[in-house]
């Protein structure tokens, strides 16, 4: 991302700790360490991938932007402005600009209300568009997501898992967000419909200008889709570069295994073996001292047990959280 | 990789149907389905949801649920032995000692009541003749196989004090118990992370090379496939659309669903080195529900190279080059 350019959400230091409670009284006994000082931004028109193993915080850090969640502590400024401050109208105003898109199509559609009842609702309670012309403008979401008109009167249950997530697609769309945050949009699909999806999503950014977080587990199909990648582990952003500096040139340990890790689509390379991580995840209750990654890291030192390293910029716009580099 | 050509399989199915009466009517999830597996051998069985992979790999171990879905036809032979036809006994005898599974929810498929040591020697106390003592004794070697650490101390911990990925390690120790000689594995990395992933991939490729199980793995995942396995079964819609070895398979796949399908993968060996846009392949249209009638290919809808003939007739799978079988009638115009 250029550096003058003013971006368009910005992400500072964001924590998120959840109590974990036990007993009678509802004692809080520990926290989850579920995001533990993120930051990022991104630009006008560009997409960031968010990219990750279960529990290092992706979706998290999603719901604490699209304000579906408070974070402990950090900011997130919506050109220049921290969401956390708004009063109800504002907080109301900055939705209409950033919406999401989540990952289980069969459970984020209401299924007592048809589709076309679903994309107009937006509208309606933000009243964008005048009451008389929300069919039309239905109609035409429809097109543009790749369902057909004649749908509109149908309900979630009729429509299948690629279908249902155009449906949340062109409902996020109805307000004309300048954000949309796609927390696993395509993981529950199959392959053949995967790229349906992920292709729609490119199209409407050319289209429009608008902005995604992209956040997946899938480091392929967030490769394909991402401009910048950031690589998270236990609440962290391990690395953040442009996608082809992290795909060929990655620089952090963990992005080295992860990558690996992805098996690839052809026979006639043949199956590596090769720096295999060991062990697990631990637990973000317990988070290690230090590099969060240092327990399972091949090159780890004793300095990385002790001192946590922070995200600093090694070259032009790759940065890296790592002691070694 | 053409180890199997002169050995007898050790499990053959044979016109396999399978029928589900459900509130649409009946239909078949799988019609018509016909496989070899050969001694040592990684069989892969891919496909999209709903295309009958699982349930082809239920009907192995006649796990499928009765009253609503029947096995209607065909022949399932191990041994000499023709399994849809073996008495309940032989069955129990046969399952998780000859022929064992291992399902693709870790999480689910383990009794959260019991300890992990009851339940792994249960399996070897009840299909072997050996004492309590012994069984431990086995287990633990086992559980040191699949590289869990500490396994004495495993031993003597409930299912939920495990992670994911060690869970699925336990699951693969009961399969490779009582030394199988076939393990069917139904998307066992599905529910896992890559990093796991690709440790529970090595500890099944490194057991067959030690222990010489045949394998079925069952999954949608054509990556974890090209790794893998020596042969591959395609299937679409209730049916095998191609089979043949995995090179083959890939280099030159015979049916257009599985040239659509690759080409539509998302793969970091094909991004560009400039940052451009790369467009994704698409597969016009949806996988049909097995409850629409057809004539014809089934494929036939979304099919680049349909004609007029697919609409009408339906293509039998047969062998068009030395192992690589299609069910096409247009193969030879996929480039």
């Amino acid at each position: 991302m250029k550096k003058d350019s003013k971006p368009l959400l910005t992400v500072k230091n964001l924590y998120m700790h959840f109590p974990i409670r036990r007993g009678l009284f509802q004692k809080t006994v520990a926290h989850a360490h579920a995001v533990d000082g993120v930051s990022f931004d991104i630009a006008s028109g560009e997409t960031l991938g968010l990219v990750g193993e279960s529990g290092c915080g992706k979706t998290t850090v999603g719901r604490i932007i699209v304000s579906l969640q408070k974070p402990t502590k950090g900011k997130v400024l919506l050109e220049g402005k921290n969401i956390f401050d708004f009063n109800k109208k504002k907080l109301k105003n900055f939705k209409r600009n950033v919406q999401i898109i989540f990952q289980d199509p069969y459970s984020s559609l209401n299924p007592r209300m048809t589709a076309g009842a679903i994309v107009g609702e937006p509208m309606i309670i933000h009243n964008t568009v005048p009451r008389n012309e929300i069919n039309n403008e239905v109609k035409r979401l429809f097109n543009r997501v790749g369902l057909h008109s004649e749908q509109i009167d149908r309900y979630p249950h009729e429509f299948s898992g690629g279908q249902r997530q155009r449906l949340s697609i062109a409902r996020a769309l109805s307000l004309k967000p300048r954000l949309i945050v796609a927390d696993e949009p395509v993981s529950a699909l199959d392959v053949s419909i995967q790229a349906q999806v992920v292709n729609l999503l490119t199209d409407l950014q050319r289209d429009s200008q608008l902005s995604y977080i992209f956040i997946s587990h899938d480091i392929n199909v967030v490769g394909y889709i991402s401009k910048r990648i950031a690589v998270m582990y236990l609440g962290q952003i391990m690395e953040l570069a442009p996608r082809h500096e992290i795909l060929t040139t990655p620089l952090h340990p963990y992005t080295e295994s992860l990558l690996n890790s992805v098996p690839i689509p052809n026979p006639n390379i043949g199956y590596k073996r090769i720096k295999r991580l060991k062990g697990e995840v631990p637990s973000s209750i317990n988070p290690p001292l230090g590099c969060p990654f240092h327990t399972r890291c091949p090159i780890a030192e004793k300095k990385c047990s002790i001192e946590k390293p922070v995200l600093r910029e090694i070259q032009s716009n790759h940065f890296v959280a790592c002691h070694l580099r | 990789m053409n180890r199997h050509i002169n050995n007898q399989p050790i499990l053959s199915i044979k016109n396999l149907r399978v029928i589900f009466s459900g509130e649409f009517g009946e239909a078949a999830a799988i019609n018509d389905v016909s496989f070899d597996l050969f001694p040592k051998e990684t069989l892969a069985v891919v496909g999209e949801s709903g295309c009958g992979k699982t349930v082809t790999a239920l009907s192995i171990l006649r796990l499928i649920q009765s009253p609503q879905g029947k096995i209607e036809k065909g022949l399932i032979e191990f041994e000499g032995k023709n399994i849809l036809k073996l008495d309940t006994k032989s069955l129990y005898r046969l399952r998780g000692n000859k022929i064992s599974m291992i399902f693709q929810e870790p999480m689910t498929s383990l009794n959260p009541v019991l300890t992990i040591g009851r339940q792994l020697t249960e399996v070897l106390v009840f299909h072997q003749n050996i004492t309590e003592k012994e069984a431990q004794n086995k287990t633990i070697e086992m559980l040191q196989l699949v590289q869990i650490p500490d396994p004495k101390n495993c031993l003597q911990q409930y299912p939920h004090q495990l992670s994911g990925g060690m869970r699925q390690r336990i699951m693969i120790a009961m399969a490779l118990l009582c030394d199988p000689r076939v393990l069917i594995a139904d998307e066992p990395t599905t529910a896992l992370d890559v990093t796991i992933q690709a440790q529970i991939l090595d500890l099944m490729l490194e057991i067959q090379e030690k222990l010489g199980t045949a394998i079925i793995l069952i999954t949608h995942d054509l990556a974890v496939v090209a790794n893998i396995a020596d042969r591959v079964v395609v299937m679409y819609a209730g049916k095998i659309v191609e089979e043949g070895k995995v090179k083959e398979i890939y280099n030159n796949p015979r049916h257009p669903y599985t040239h659509g399908l690759l080409k539509s993968l998302p793969r970091l060996d094909n991004l560009n080195e400039n940052n451009k846009e790369i467009r994704l392949t698409e597969m016009p249209g949806l996988v049909p529900s097995i409850y629409t009638k057809r004539i014809g290919c089934s494929f036939a809808p979304r099919c680049p190279l349909g004609t007029e003939r697919c609409r009408i007739e339906e293509p039998l799978i047969k062998t068009v080059i030395n192992g690589h079988r299609t069910a096409c009638f247009e193969w030879e115009n996929i480039n």
